[in-house]
């Protein structure tokens, strides 16, 4: 195969593999439980409740706001 | 951290994370509970209605252990004190399913208009330090207010 041709064919196959990668670079959310029941709790008892927020991505997941409903 | 200091029965509360994930930009996350009411008042507001100045109006109010463990009554606090009065304010003590009836004075007396009041209930419960009951009236205008006012 001729240089002139073999070059930009290589360029290009690096070229596609770079952006493909760089679209799959995201973070990724999981909770495994994300409702939980705590039981019976007596009256004036404060609730306390612990979630696990993991980051199966390949990018730094970022907390932009928690919102209490 | 949720108080549950206002609730009896069913309790649900959710909080939204909202993330940088693309896929999932809202995370709900949700806690429920059974609160389960130790220390009963019936009735849980007080509301003396539409009422005359200087004369003496009485309602009664009932406390009732629904807890499994005993529970002391240590102090009863009525505001506004001069206003309104309770009795027995003494110290006593409920076992599990025992109740006991106060009986709740209210003399106005001031301006015509709404008038509130509380009366609290302390307590030794652990997770129940105070009850707060709420009291309403509404002072009328005198008759003879009222034909000062025509004129």
């Amino acid at each position: 195969m001729p240089r002139l041709i073999k070059y930009p064919i290589v360029f290009f196959v690096i070229l596609v593999f770079l952006s493909a990668s760089y679209v799959h670079a995201t973070p990724c959310a999981v909770v495994d439980q994300p409702d939980v029941y705590v039981g019976e709790i007596p009256q004036g008892k404060k609730i306390t409740c612990d979630f696990t927020l993991k980051n199966t991505g390949d990018e730094t997941l970022v907390i932009l706001k928690i919102r209490p409903c | 951290m949720i108080p549950t200091l206002h609730y009896s029965g069913k309790l649900r509360k959710t909080i939204y994370v909202i993330t940088n994930d693309p896929t999932v930009k809202t995370i709900k996350l949700s806690v429920s509970a059974d609160i389960k009411e130790i220390l009963a008042v019936v009735p849980i507001y007080i509301n003396f209605g539409k009422i005359q100045k200087g004369a003496a109006h009485k309602k009664e109010i009932t406390i009732l252990n629904k807890g499994e463990e005993k529970i002391s009554i240590t102090d009863i606090v009525v505001k506004p004190e001069g206003l309104m009065s309770i009795q027995p304010t003494n110290r006593f003590t409920l076992i599990p399913g025992q109740d006991k009836t106060l009986s709740v004075s209210f003399t106005p007396s001031g301006k015509p208009g709404y008038i509130y009041g509380s009366i609290i209930i302390k307590t030794d419960a652990k997770y129940l330090p105070k009850k707060i009951i709420r009291a309403r009236a509404e002072l009328l205008k005198d008759q003879k207010d009222k034909y000062l006012s025509k004129d």
